[in-house]
């Protein structure tokens, strides 16, 4: 379809006392030829809308670009794009108007450049193609817990297919083995029967649901919408169609053969927490001693036994408090002359859970006291003693107990059970620990594998409760990537962008960087090493056009060359004006906001930079530094998220990746004889508003300080 | 307190529901904040109390907490109690160590357990009463009591005082036996498991001087926070209860002074003011029955003494009467135990019969000054015979152990910031 | 608003009452699944309580930046209605059909304000800005927050004295209407979810933390406020009362928590926002002192990592017990905190800069009648999962006290329930 190019500039909220915008009218039809420009002094107003709108019915305009307010506001009034109209945005308010002094001629040129690179990124930019792939709707679970059962249980419910796969010969996991099972409603603080079966019940004859027992996955390829599974059940292998996972493979008791400095293993009578679940729930209550069978009138329970401990466990499995204050019950119930002393180095029992620890304290014959266990020896009698250092009763003290419980915490299991045939591996990406928790506080669902979600102890330490609210979060966000992607649109954090990556195979080298680099792993290789697009797994965040030496990749509305235009279409004024001008490629949603923000507090910035929004800096081609460089840019800023251990890039790895891809850059600025100093790559957050001025304002004067760039003018 | 030591701990289940039971019922709630220990305004900086006492409880440590001289600095002003974010009372728990300690340390062991339970401890009014109906019984004054030449009533005649005394004075001399026994076990408790701080530089003498004089102003109990009031109402408890003491022996003094008759003065029948206030002859007739009107020369002597009695009972009454009230206002943060009741009962009524009693004889009421009379001295024993016992053993052991804390400077100096911290970590 | 259709149908459609994050993340996930979306949110503004964090535990990254994808998810979704200054009036109706009373309070700003600010320059008055807790000012028109979405200004009626126009006057877009009037609207929805979020406890009703408006003790979320680089003092840790530099720090665990005279519960989140929290003070001042006053450290599972780093800082002390009695030096103004530290047995001062109490999180729904939402609270506040009926859910801390991403894990299981009663309907 032809495009017209219609321009609209606002002078409202004091722009056109900053700026003369008539001089920007005539600058758009002269430079850019651009049949219909207009502007108007309230552009966001119903009658600037109607404006436009006209225009559109009238003059057939199908590119608008707009300079105005900053894109972030005003969204919802501007909302003409469509499947066959482009809209851009120039930010001359946060970006000129708010932060420059007005009548000035640096303002005038920075405010042109913005409307510049404005027409330059409409007229570069097509109209993105909905790809939506024939879907299939259904989901698989993987693991046949708590977790897994709710998952299963809450997405069937919802009406979808679900396929429910168990390694073991039966669904219900660890909850089958409890003997009583933690308080899961106000007041929490009753020990309750394990409702566990009844979830099976419900799975079982759920017409929604197909259970598989003794089943593991063999292969998992495919895409989100149509993945191919290779399951083997009871022998025999199947292949079977998903179109979306849950994983919920659970944990393991951390190897308390570890804990022999706990006596564990040395002596009969020191046991885990599990062991004694499963006493408890095998004998109804009756807690004997291993060594003789007799039934124990006391019992030590040592808490973080492997856990919070740099040797062992480093993280805190969150649920050994409240079971231990569990377990003392069982022992006080089977025998009110009983003794169950509880040697903690935190309580640890959050929320309301407080409650159950008020409760299981009120009774006399359960002895609490923070300490750390000192040696732990056996006596002839098999009794055992242990010492407990720094205790809340003065000093250090002893106790000589029948049974010796090791509070022993939670382990994930590995994260392979999808056999993911994948370019970067078949496990599902952990944090620390093997936890496959995503990084992300506001984004707990967040994850590298589109369209697979684990849930439960699988991503995080957590109780029963807290593993089936999960679970059922976990269900909804599979749900919700097969509905997103049936609609042609990516998930999160782009949710609703239907761009995918197009790659010109005529060109492509097959370097594997973008396989290799890509956070989603999705893009496989074919026999000559070139990438195959999964469209379903795509997050749309250009890492893959970053990292391609050739410029092979493109989006439709997002290219090489369109940044790389916009950066050619800046005004470089010579040398001795000395005007420098440097170019700050901002992640749109840090770095660029928070130079809004700085707008919105009229701080002043360097007028010599311009900035230019970036889906993510991991999509920062340095093909583009070379443009800027030998387009006689003086010098480049990369703003992005924080890197490292705490990243906040929502991409994964984009901020660090341009970090890396910096060494290349400093190669190419060696081999154009230019200053390493040049480029930069500067680490802003949102909250780091306030010190932007000063960031960018640091590099202007590096860059100043430097010989202009021998190639302006050329 | 000392890292050093490895102490073997078993707890006393027995122990810790006998504390239960004995009025801390909330004492399983503490989770060792230590709140209580940092908003009470008796506890020092060295050894601050009563979460300690809280935990040793709840740990069923019956020799920490028995032989703990915090246990008697605490006077139940309750602001623990106040602030205690798990409603836990530490200061019932004070409250029933306490009482259990009575119990402990009794010689002999029987009567202590006697004395645990309220019930069992009415039960020993049996004693006097049957010791003093046998008195009357002897001195045939159920069927007829003879009058004074005056036709008024004389108690002497009712039942002698030299019977009384015969009776009491060694019941007393054994009391004093008992209780000095318990505070020998007692103070060698608390040198076992308080053990003196290694700096304390201070005499048995001046320590013994500074709670004497601590307990007559009631300094300590004066720095109650939330419960300020029920300090004066007890200092004219104590104050009440040593009055009448004092007037009991001015009266004991002149009686068996008149009888070696050291005593010669002219007579004259009591008519002023100064007479009825006085002890008189009216008073040696009531107590040496017909004796005196013998000695025409016989005048009052130990002038206003009887005033001071009536000022001492006024004071032990109201303040009594105070205690109570205040008991009941603060019920939500004190738990009152029947045990409790049963004492401050006993006590107010010894002192209303008591004042009443000459009232009622001057008015030659026989009817009820002779049963009046008669219940007066029934309690009268009972205080006198069963203090080691009764929770009016609380000024022995408390006056001990506060003698020991300063003795042995428990009142450490304040910490500073570095040093705790230090401490902390 | 939102949706240029003007008033929404409502047919079939999920409300979510409270734009926190949780309530923004049932909307958006629901909407993204494919379903409409209401969002009802008593402030001018979405985002909720973390707007005024600064920082996250524990990857101390800006909320701000979770917010701006929110946000940018709304903008982009034609499927989520919001309507700020609204609140439910009532509710009636069963799952799949009910109807939502809604009153909305005049914001008497309209939606052609551009967030000029030119009123703000005129605006005579002032008024306390409640966004920073009254620790500065605003004028009585005015824009909550830097990133206040949606990007409206918003008059305080109770400040904005009437006929002066002056703002009217300046206002070249005709956006403010001083004469707005407050309306109602009843929705008609399918399924209604609770995320009505929390307020800081008062922590002024612990009259021992002497916490006053004058004093140099702030609660935890006002210390976010003052860290924050659009807080009062610009993100400068300094305190209140004379600006001075704030470098020994006492944070008061529990203060109101786990207490069963003001939260029996635990806030879940204290611990980590204290321990955050220090390393704002250990970072902008190298020489700072922190000691952290516990009963318990409670940082489950993953969040140990980053109190076992905090405890590599030998300028951090950690002391096990609570903080119960605080007092001000006159002269220099600076606190004395109190408490016993229940491992060493000694009584612990230290003298401090500023005073941070870790206050809790009381439901936004305690004390308020909920009969007319068609649900019940628990005695806490909040409407735990077995109170949940068909049709109406809770979601994030108006179920439970918990931390953010746990708020945000139930907020989107919730919507998938949502989802489901509407499907069922």
């Amino acid at each position: 379809m032809e495009k017209k190019q219609g321009v609209y500039i606002c002078s409202g909220c004091g722009i056109g006392d900053s700026l003369d915008t008539e001089k920007m009218v005539n600058l758009a039809k002269e430079e850019f030829k651009v049949p219909v420009c207009k502007s108007h002094s309230f552009l966001c107003g119903e009658e600037g809308v109607k404006l436009i709108k006209d225009d559109m019915s009238s003059e057939g305009i199908n590119t608008i670009t707009i300079a105005a307010c900053s894109p972030r506001v005003n969204t919802e009034i501007f909302n003409f794009a469509s499947s066959d109209v482009i809209l851009e945005r120039a930010n001359i308010r946060e970006h000129v108007t708010w932060v420059q002094p007005p009548k000035d001629e640096n303002t005038q040129m920075l405010g042109e450049d913005y409307l510049r690179m404005g027409i330059i990124r409409a007229s570069k930019s097509d109209y993105p193609d909905l790809e939506t792939t024939t879907e299939n709707k259904s989901l698989m679970v993987v693991g046949g817990g708590i977790t897994g059962l709710t998952s299963a249980f809450e997405a069937a419910e919802t009406g979808y297919k679900v396929t429910l796969i168990e390694k073991g010969d039966q669904l219900g996991g660890f909850a089958k083995k409890l003997y009583k099972q933690l308080p899961m409603a106000y007041p929490y603080n009753k020990l309750e029967q394990p409702d566990i079966q009844d979830k099976v019940k419900q799975v079982e004859s759920h017409s929604n649901i197909k259970v598989l027992l003794n089943a593991e996955i063999e292969k998992v390829s495919g895409m989100p919408g149509e993945f191919d599974v290779k399951v083997k059940a009871n022998g025999s292998s199947e292949d079977m169609k998903v179109g979306a996972f849950v994983v919920a493979t659970g944990w393991k008791p951390y190897d308390a053969n570890k804990l022999d400095h706990l006596g564990y293993g040395k002596y009969s009578n020191v046991i885990t927490n599990v062991q004694l679940e499963e006493m408890a729930s095998k004998s109804n209550g009756k807690i004997t001693r291993p060594s003789d069978g007799k039934e124990v009138k006391s019992v030590a329970f040592i808490q973080c036994a492997g856990s919070r401990d740099e040797n062992h466990l480093p993280y805190c499995s969150s649920v050994c408090c409240m079971t231990s204050l569990k377990h003392a019950s069982y022992v006080r119930e089977m025998d009110s002359d009983a003794k169950a002393y509880i040697i903690y180095q935190d309580m640890i029992t959050p929320a309301q859970h407080e409650n159950l620890y008020k409760e299981v304290q009120k009774d006399e014959g359960i002895f609490l006291t923070k300490g750390d266990p000192g040696a732990i020896t056996e006596n002839s009698d098999k009794s055992i003693t242990l010492e407990v250092k720094d205790s809340l009763l003065g000093g250090d003290i002893k106790l000589k107990v029948d049974l010796l419980v090791l509070a022993t915490g939670m382990v994930p299991n590995s994260p392979d059970a999808l056999k993911l045939d994948y370019r970067q591996g078949d496990e599902l990406p952990t944090l620390n620990w093997g936890f496959t928790d995503s990084h992300y506080i506001c984004f707990p669902y967040e994850t590298q594998r589109t369209g697979i979600y684990t849930a439960g102890v699988t991503r995080q330490p957590m109780t029963m409760g807290q593993s089936a609210q999960d679970a059922t979060g976990a269900a909804l966000k599979a749900i919700q990537t097969l509905e997103m992607k049936g609609r042609g649109e990516t998930v999160h954090p782009r949710s609703g962008d239907s761009s995918l990556p197009i790659i010109n195979y005529n060109i492509c080298t097959s370097c594997k960087r973008c396989t290799e680099e890509c956070p989603f792993s999705a893009l496989e290789e074919n026999e000559q090493g070139g990438p195959i697009a999964n469209p379903n797994r795509c997050r749309s965040c250009g890492i893959c056009f970053g990292a391609c030496p050739v410029r092979a990749i493109n989006f439709k509305n997002y290219s090489m060359d369109m940044i790389a235009s916009m950066i050619k279409g800046i005004e470089v004024p010579d040398e001795e004006e000395e005007k420098p001008r440097i170019v700050a490629l901002f992640c749109e949603n840090d770095a660029y906001p928070a130079l809004d923000i700085a707008g919105i507090n009229r701080l002043k910035i360097n007028p010599y930079v311009r900035v230019i929004p970036v889906r993510c800096l991991g999509s920062v081609n340095v093909s583009w530094i070379n443009d800027a460089l030998n387009s006689g840019i003086d010098g480049i800023l990369l703003g992005g998220c924080r890197y490292g251990e705490d990243y906040q890039c929502h991409f994964i790895t984009g901020s660090e990746l341009a970090s890396k891809r910096m060494v290349n850059v400093k190669e190419t600025l060696k081999s154009m004889m230019l200053e390493e100093e040049r480029v930069q790559q500067v680490e802003v957050t949102l909250n780091d508003y306030d010190k932007i001025p000063q960031i960018i304002n640091d590099f202007a004067e590096t860059v100043t300080a430097l010989e202009p760039n021998p190639f302006k003018g050329f | 307190m000392s890292n050093t030591f490895l102490t073997e701990i078993e707890p006393n289940l027995g122990f810790v529901r006998d504390l239960l039971e004995g009025g801390a019922a909330s004492l399983e709630s503490c989770y060792q904040c230590a709140t209580c220990s940092t908003v009470c305004p008796l506890s020092s900086d060295g050894n601050p109390f009563p979460r300690k006492e809280m935990i040793w409880a709840q740990w069923g440590q019956m020799d920490k907490l028995i032989n703990n001289p915090d246990v008697w600095l605490c006077h139940q002003c309750n602001d623990c109690v106040t602030y205690c974010p798990r409603d836990a009372k530490p200061g019932d728990l004070m409250a029933a160590v306490r009482k259990f300690s009575f119990g402990h340390f009794a010689t002999p062991g029987f009567m202590g357990k006697i004395f645990q339970k309220a019930i069992t401890q009415l039960y020993l009014l049996a004693v006097p009463v049957i010791i003093l109906f046998l008195a009357l019984i002897f001195n045939n004054s159920l069927t007829n009591v003879p009058r004074g030449v005056n036709g008024e009533i004389v108690f002497d005649f009712f039942i002698p005082t030299i019977t009384i005394d015969l009776i009491f004075i060694p019941f007393a001399l054994f009391a004093v036996f008992a209780i000095v026994l318990s505070l020998r076990r007692f103070w060698g408790g608390l040198k076992e498991h308080a053990p003196p701080a290694k700096d304390s530089k201070k005499s048995i003498v001046s320590s013994i001087i500074k709670t004497v004089m601590d307990i007559a102003f009631h300094t300590r109990f004066k720095k109650c926070g939330t419960n300020k009031d029920r300090s004066i109402a007890h200092a004219m408890v104590l104050w009440g209860f040593v009055g009448l003491f004092i007037t009991t022996n001015i009266g004991f003094v002149y009686i068996y002074g008149y009888l070696v008759g050291i005593l010669d003065q002219p007579y004259a029948p009591p008519s002023t003011l100064l007479d009825t206030l006085s002890f008189s002859v009216a008073d040696a007739n009531n107590a040496m029955g017909g004796l005196a009107s013998h000695h025409p020369q016989l005048h009052y002597t130990a002038p206003y003494a009887k005033l001071f009695g009536y000022f001492s009972a006024f004071l032990f009454i109201v303040g009594g009467i105070n205690l109570m009230i205040n008991r009941m206002k603060t019920k939500l943060k004190t738990t009152n135990t029947t045990y409790d009741w049963v004492f401050m009962m006993m006590l107010l009524l010894t002192g209303l019969t008591g004042a009443i009693s000459p009232w009622l004889r001057g008015h030659q009421w026989a009817a009820l000054a002779y049963p009046n009379y008669f219940i007066h001295l029934v309690f009268v024993f009972y205080i006198i015979a069963y203090l080691p016992y009764s929770k009016l053993a609380h000024m022995a052991y408390r006056f001990t152990a506060m003698v020991y804390s300063t003795y042995t400077g428990r009142d450490a100096e304040i910490i500073l910031s570095e040093e705790a911290s230090n401490k902390a970590a | 608003m939102s949706n240029p259709s003007g008033l929404p149908s409502g047919n079939k459609s999920i409300l979510v009452v409270g734009g926190g994050l949780s309530g923004m993340t049932s909307a958006i996930e629901a909407a993204e699944v494919g379903y409409e979306t209401y969002i009802i949110e008593k402030q001018a503004y979405l985002g909720g309580r973390v707007a005024q964090l600064n920082q996250y535990f524990p990857k101390l990254c800006p909320p701000y930046c979770g917010l701006e994808i929110n946000f940018r998810r709304i903008k982009t979704n034609p499927r989520i209605h919001y309507f700020t200054l609204s609140e439910v009036e009532s509710v009636s109706g069963e799952a799949g059909n009910f109807d939502v009373k809604i009153k909305r309070t005049p914001r008497y700003v309209n939606d052609k304000c551009t967030a000029c600010n030119d009123c703000v320059e005129v605006c005579p008055e002032e008024r306390p800005n409640d966004f920073n807790f009254g620790m500065n000012k605003t004028k009585a028109i005015y824009l909550p927050h830097e990133m206040a979405f949606p990007m409206k200004y918003v008059i305080d009626s109770k400040y904005c004295k009437d006929n002066c126009s002056a703002c009217v006057t300046a206002c070249k877009y005709d956006a403010i209407e001083p004469d707005m009037k407050a309306k109602e609207m009843t929705l008609n929805v399918a399924s209604i979810i609770y995320s009505t979020g929390w307020k800081p406890y008062d922590a002024t009703k612990m009259d021992n933390l002497g916490m006053t408006p004058h004093n140099n003790i702030i609660s935890n979320i006002m210390m976010e406020r003052i860290a924050a680089p659009n807080g009062p003092t610009r993100g400068k840790l300094i305190r209140p009362t004379d600006q001075k530099e704030a470098k020994t720090i006492v944070f008061v665990q529990c203060a109101g928590s786990r207490d069963e005279s003001h939260l029996p519960y635990c806030s879940s989140i204290c611990c980590m926002a204290s321990l955050k929290q220090t390393t704002y003070f250990r970072k902008q001042y190298p020489d700072s002192k922190i000691y952290i006053f516990y009963i318990d450290l409670r940082t489950p599972g993953k969040y140990e990592k980053f109190l076992s780093n905090v405890r590599k800082d030998e300028n951090v002390v950690f002391i096990k017990g609570k903080v119960a009695k605080i007092t001000e030096d006159p002269k220099t103004q600076n606190l004395i905190v109190e408490a016993e530290n229940a491992i060493t047995f000694q009584k612990v001062k230290v003298e401090a800069d500023l005073v941070v109490l870790a206050s809790g999180m009381e439901s936004s729904l305690s004390g308020n009648g909920l009969s007319n939402l068609g649900i019940e609270a628990n005695p806490e506040g909040f409407i735990s999962p077995e109170l949940q009926k068909d049709g109406i859910f809770s979601a994030g801390v108006a179920k439970a006290p918990v931390d953010v991403t746990t708020s945000i894990q139930d907020a989107t299981g919730v919507a998938l329930k949502a989802i489901q009663s509407m499907r069922r309907s």
